[in-house]
């Protein structure tokens, strides 16, 4: 456990010691050589994870996969950020993030938990660093963490132990600690009502940044972490409600996308829509659905970061006002970028071949089995989402071509290196799931867990964690020989 | 797994792997010459071709019903599992063979077609991956692989209709037909969803799921849905004469040969659950006769070639769904199959239309005789106007689409862009569009877009 | 190649027909090489039979966009005597039209050919020069949507304008120069023919065509240029001298410039080099 502590500790302190250093321009490195230290502080934090990911038996590992999958996001951010974003103070926002975010996911104590929650928002408060310049964000933040904070007190101020695993299945403080925390849930998710900050952090902040606060899924952590497992009876009879919300606001979002003509509110209610599928899976009670939300969790992050590096670069070369009222046919200067914003925005509304066709698969079966009519929604949403990922590809990228751009206009080495790596990883992903999806599926069993009855009630949800182990038993399973995945 | 599975599987595959390989050489930089793309895809199929022969052979021969390869599980989750079963029946090896064969024809066509042309590789590409996931669809023995296929034929056929990118209206054509595409899936997805609930599998490798009653029924117009969808029947034809703005080759393929009939393959597949249920046979029916008297009528204005064939493909379609609804399953195999062949023929010739028509007319000596105008003569004067005009504006079932389910659902999208905007007091400054004020200098209305 | 009223022809000169036919086949094959050297699908090692078979395929092949180059490349029209250019490799760029200034005193012939060649040569060339310098307007795009429409026009895919000019299969491989045409009479003659005529005048003062004469005696070359003729003094490229054509074009697929193919009458002297200059 010490060893785990002490990698927990390299993961969460290294990206927060070079986000000071470099903040601070300490020495001359630093202030010239910024993207080297990001890269570094987030491959030390990769490689911790990566540790701390090996260390745990498959059926607790979801702190450790979340932190694996987060600190990649940030080496690809730190890779795909372009020259023009690359200062000192981003790149130190960004490793600021990532501690804090990894400090969110490791932690066992609430208090830690609410400082981590409120100290990853604080760069996006002002409009200096990656705030955005209306108010909204601002707002929805700031409520979330205050729901957050009145929770947590309310739960210290009922007495006891102050750690997640101590609380299990205690209820503390009640109704109105659930209400609190499903309030954090919604104001950070951007669950309707309150979606629209989202669209304007990200418009109005920077893109890849505010992508990355997105990405951390605070909101679905907070239900699988801290949701489910206090208050099993009041999630049990209450998800559905939430599950309708979130699907509502799936379905929402999808429509509010069909006509909308800027490229990143279109990426951010894209987003939203299919981290609101994630939510309904969460919520679905079904083995099927939350697997299924544990890896489109995973499919979500990493086709949203892909798509808002691209559309990044892509205003980093040919304007930072692009809209897409017209035609701008930009294949024709940047046909790799085309090619991988096509397989990114496919990848992300289930493109057989690619990761999200199991994990929408496992959705559907999820939502469709505990809500046969509204369960439909699941799939016409993301209908709707796939066609405007099209419509924004193919205003983007096809029709009459721009001229007078006499840039280099394709993707530079170290993008596409990143970007191919992105891609192979939702390609294979989708080709052999197995391996991913056995995982999370051990994990969701975890989840689910907290969903059973005390004993001697009628079992009315999903059978215990034991038969992951059927699932992870192969990919190819030739007649008489059973092969494992390792 | 023997001979005869692995030459299967090596024929599913095959498509895919060239795909994945000339994908990846792509990405690493570098683009293959002409010569070796059109080495590459002609043995390919060649090789696909005899490799489906010993398959013929096994079925013919030994009376088997079905060569059928077991993969386990792609994923499984608790009760839910994922069977990878490649099957190879009766109904499932002509629609192989024809998709084979008339791949590779369009395969050949297209390396003299399209040469010199900078979206060569391009369109080989997305031809592999069609081909992959047409195989993989007719090939599949589950419900679950077959929508992973159907997809993929989806994808393509529509990044192939905006093959050339540089005009407008091929692009917006290409968005509105995934549009059409994606929405008859969702019949698809919860036809498959339906079968898992209610039938515990949706793999018919070993028969179809077992449902009765209303369960067949609703199963059955699910899956008429997605096949209406894919085939064009009415009310969604609208988007089979657009999708002529794609290459003539892939024209062929798709809307002459195999994309068009994949539709048919599903409900010929689920033919014994339909005959059972008397409402979804006589829908099937009734969306078949109207297809074919929709298509006869617009075809008869069609002024250009590729819609006129387009038209006639989607008649004959209807009929063989009219075919399917009555319960003669091996009459409408024949009568795709001799479809598809005739089509994608007509299809391959249009471009030299005009020079078909000169060689005609200068061996008998004249222009042939009006044609038709016989069926008209029956109808008064006043409907014959009607008809004309309905069948001008092919059935105004675009504007019905457009009236009734596109405006309105754009209409609400703006509707709740201006509730997002409730709460900020000036005018949003949309990305890229100052909204000059009235009274100002400038011209009323005067918009300045960034870009 | 087709022979008609065969049945009339006397039984004492079949032996010739048959030394025409094969004069002919050898012809028709040894065109056939000279025209495939252009296309990039055809393998310059081919003998001229095969060329010949290549060529035949291609006009019948269902997929093939480029049949034929058609007058593609087209430069050049000589109006004068035959002699002038034989043995010349004018690489398929120039119109030929045959005319003899000692036979015409008073330039009726001229006229009546200049009044036929010239507006159609010039249609020609102008035609491919637009849908070269912009296919998109002039001409009508690449040929792939190409739908064929009422059978009298063709538009692009599934609606679109009609299109007209040419399309980017038949100009890819054009060079947009002016037309020059090189007549062999006098200046004065010349300008005496063009004056009569409205048309002419028209497209050769507004400099849609280039116009030179060469005289039939002397050899001297006239250029019009600003409203007048001008003599041609720049200086006179001798051409290279090879022994057939194949040896020139052999295994080439680009533009080629002039030579002399030895074995016919050679003038080599004072015969400019036709390049496009000016």
């Amino acid at each position: 456990m010490a060893g785990g502590a002490i990698l927990t500790a390299v993961a969460i302190g290294v990206p927060w010691f070079a986000a000071v250093t470099l903040v601070a321009g300490v020495t001359a490195v630093t202030r010239s050589q910024p993207r080297v230290i990001g890269f570094a502080a987030a491959l030390i934090s990769v490689v911790a994870s990566l540790f701390l990911l090996r260390a745990v038996p498959a059926g607790e590992s979801l702190k450790e996969a979340l932190m694996v999958l987060f600190s990649c996001l940030t080496l690809g951010a730190t890779l795909m950020l372009p020259r023009r974003d690359c200062t000192s103070g981003t790149i130190g926002g960004i490793l600021f993030l990532l501690g804090s975010t990894l400090l969110a996911y490791s932690t066992d104590d609430l208090r830690i938990l609410l400082a981590a929650w409120i100290v990853s928002a604080v760069p996006f408060v002002r409009e200096q660093w990656f705030g955005a310049a209306t108010w909204r964000p601002r707002l929805g933040l700031l409520l979330s963490s205050a729901a957050l904070a009145v929770a947590v007190a309310l739960i210290a101020a009922s007495g006891g132990t102050m750690s997640i695993g101590g609380l299990n299945r205690t209820s503390p403080g009640g109704m109105a600690v659930f209400g609190l925390l499903v309030a954090a849930v919604v104001f950070r998710k951007g669950i309707c009502p309150a979606h629209a900050w989202v669209a304007d952090a990200v418009e109005g902040g920077a893109a890849i940044p505010t992508a990355l606060l997105l990405n951390g899924h605070f909101g679905a952590m907070l239900v699988a972490r801290l949701i489910v497992p206090l208050f099993p009876n009041t999630a049990r009879d209450l998800f559905p409600l939430l599950s309708y919300l979130a699907l509502a606001t799936a379905l929402y979002v999808a429509i509010r996308a069909l006509t909308e003509n800027s490229p990143r509110r279109l990426l951010a209610y894209l987003a939203l829509s299919q981290s609101a599928c994630i939510l309904a899976g969460l919520e679905s009670q079904t083995m099927e659905g939350v697997t299924g939300a544990l890896v489109h969790w995973i499919v979500v992050t990493v086709s949203t970061m892909g798509l808002f590096g691209i559309v990044r670069l892509l205003e980093v070369r040919f304007g930072e006002n692009l809209t897409v009222a017209r035609h701008l046919g930009l294949a024709e200067h940047a046909p790799r970028l085309a090619v991988f914003f096509i397989v990114f925005g496919l990848a992300l509304v289930g493109l057989p071949g690619t990761l999200s066709f199991c994990s929408q698969d496992l959705l559907i079966h999820g939502t469709l089995a505990s809500h046969p009519l509204t369960g439909l929604l699941l799939p016409i949403s993301t209908a709707m989402n796939a066609v405007s990922v099209f419509r924004l590809f193919s205003r983007l990228f096809l029709g009459r071509r721009r001229t007078g751009f006499t840039v280099l206009a394709d993707a530079l080495p170290r993008e596409r290196w990143i970007l191919t790596a992105g891609a192979l990883f939702v390609v294979f992903g989708g080709l052999f799931p197995n391996a991913i999806v056995a995982r999370r599926a051990a994990e969701a069993a975890a989840v689910e867990q907290a969903f059973r009855l005390p004993e001697g009630s009628p079992d009315t949800v999903a059978k215990p964690a034991t038969s992951y182990r059927e699932s992870t038993s192969g990919f190819f399973e030739r007649t008489g020989a059973v092969e494992s995945v390792p | 797994m023997d001979f005869t599975q692995a030459t299967l599987v090596f024929v599913v595959l095959a498509p895919g792997v060239v795909f994945g390989v000339l994908a990846l050489l792509w990405l690493l930089g570098w683009v293959p010459p002409e010569r070796v793309i059109s080495r590459i895809t002609g043995w390919m199929f060649s090789a696909s071709i005899i490799a489906l022969l010993p398959v013929l052979r096994s079925l013919a021969a030994s009376g088997a019903p079905a060569v059928t390869v077991t993969f386990g599980n792609w994923f499984a989750v608790h009760d839910y599992r994922f069977p990878m079963v490649l099957m190879a029946d009766r109904l499932s090896l002509p629609f192989l063979g024809m998709t084979v064969v008339l791949s590779g024809l369009i395969g050949r066509f297209s390396v003299t077609y399209l040469h010199r042309e900078p979206g060569f590789f391009r369109f080989f590409l997305l031809l592999h991956l069609f081909a992959f996931g047409s195989l993989l669809a007719f090939a599949a023995g589950s419900f679950d692989l077959l929508v992973g296929g159907w997809e993929l034929v989806g994808i393509t056929s529509v990044l192939l209709i905006a093959f050339f990118q540089q005009r407008t209206a091929p692009v917006e054509n290409a968005l509105r037909v995934f549009g059409v595409y994606r929405a008859c899936d969702i019949g698809l997805l919860a036809a498959v969803f339906a079968m898992h609930n209610w039938a515990g599998t949706a793999s018919f490798a070993g028969g179809l799921p077992r449902l009765t009653g209303y369960r067949a029924t609703t199963v059955c117009i699910l899956l008429l849905l997605a096949a209406a969808g894919k085939a064009a029947q009415v009310p969604f034809s609208g988007w089979l004469p657009r999708a002529m703005e794609g290459p003539t080759p892939s024209s062929a393929i798709f809307y002459g040969a195999i994309s068009i009939h994949a539709g048919a393959y599903l409900l010929l597949r689920v033919q014994p659950m339909l005959v059972q249920s008397g409402l979804a046979s006589a829908l099937v029916i009734s969306v078949g006769v109207a297809t074919a008297v929709y298509g006869t009528i617009s075809g008869r204005v069609s002024a250009d070639a590729k819609s006129s064939l387009a038209f006639a493909s989607l008649t004959q379609v209807g009929v063989v769904f009219v075919e399917i609804g009555m319960g003669w399953k091996w009459v409408a195999v024949v009568h795709i199959l001799g479809h598809a062949t005739v089509r994608t023929l007509q299809f391959l010739r249009a471009p030299s239309m005009l020079h078909d028509y000169h060689q005609m007319h200068s061996a008998i000596g004249g222009e042939t005789s009006e044609a038709g105008g016989y069926l008209e003569e029956l109808f008064p004067e006043r409907m014959q106007l009607w008809l004309y005009r309905w069948a001008l504006d092919r059935g105004h079932l675009d504007t019905i689409l457009d009236r009734f389910v596109i405006h309105p659902l754009m209409r609400l999208s703006g509707f709740f862009s201006g509730l997002d905007r409730m709460g900020l007091h000036r005018p949003r400054r949309e990305r890229g569009e100052v909204v000059v004020p009235v009274s100002s200098a400038a011209p009323r209305g005067a918009r300045q877009e960034g870009i | 190649m087709e022979f008609y009223d065969l049945d009339a022809l006397p039984a004492t000169h079949q032996a010739d027909l048959k030394r025409i036919r094969e004069s002919l086949d050898k012809a028709r094959a040894g065109n056939a090489r000279e025209r495939a050297r252009r296309f990039e699908s055809y393998s310059s090692g081919d003998s001229a039979e095969g060329a010949l078979r290549h060529v035949e395929e291609r006009s019948e092949h269902l997929a093939e966009p480029r049949p034929e180059y058609g007058h593609c490349t087209n430069a050049v029209c000589i109006v004068g005597r035959r002699s002038l250019t034989k043995g010349l490799f004018l690489d398929r760029r120039a119109f030929l039209a045959s005319y003899d200034a000692a036979q015409d005193p008073n330039d009726e012939y001229l006229a009546a050919v200049l009044g036929a060649v010239v507006p159609v040569c010039a249609g020609i060339s102008l035609e491919y020069y637009f849908s070269f310098v912009d296919n998109d307007r002039y001409g009508c795009g690449t040929k792939l949507p190409h739908n064929v429409t009422a059978l009298v026009g063709v538009m692009d895919g599934h609606a679109s304008d009609l299109r007209t000019g040419l399309p980017w299969q038949m100009v890819e491989i054009h060079e947009p120069v002016r037309i020059l045409f090189v007549i062999e009479t006098t200046p004065e003659r010349l300008t005496k023919v063009m004056d009569a005529s409205a048309p002419l005048k028209q497209l050769v003062e507004n400099r849609w065509i280039r116009v030179a004469a060469i005289d039939p005696e002397s050899g001297r070359v006239h250029v019009y240029r600003d409203h007048g003729f001008e003599e041609f003094e720049g200086p006179v490229e001798r051409l290279p001298v090879v022994l057939s054509s194949a040896e020139w074009y052999g295994g080439r697929i680009e533009h080629l410039g002039m030579a002399w193919i030895q074995g016919a009458s050679v003038q080599a002297a004072g015969i400019p080099a036709e390049r496009g200059g000016r």
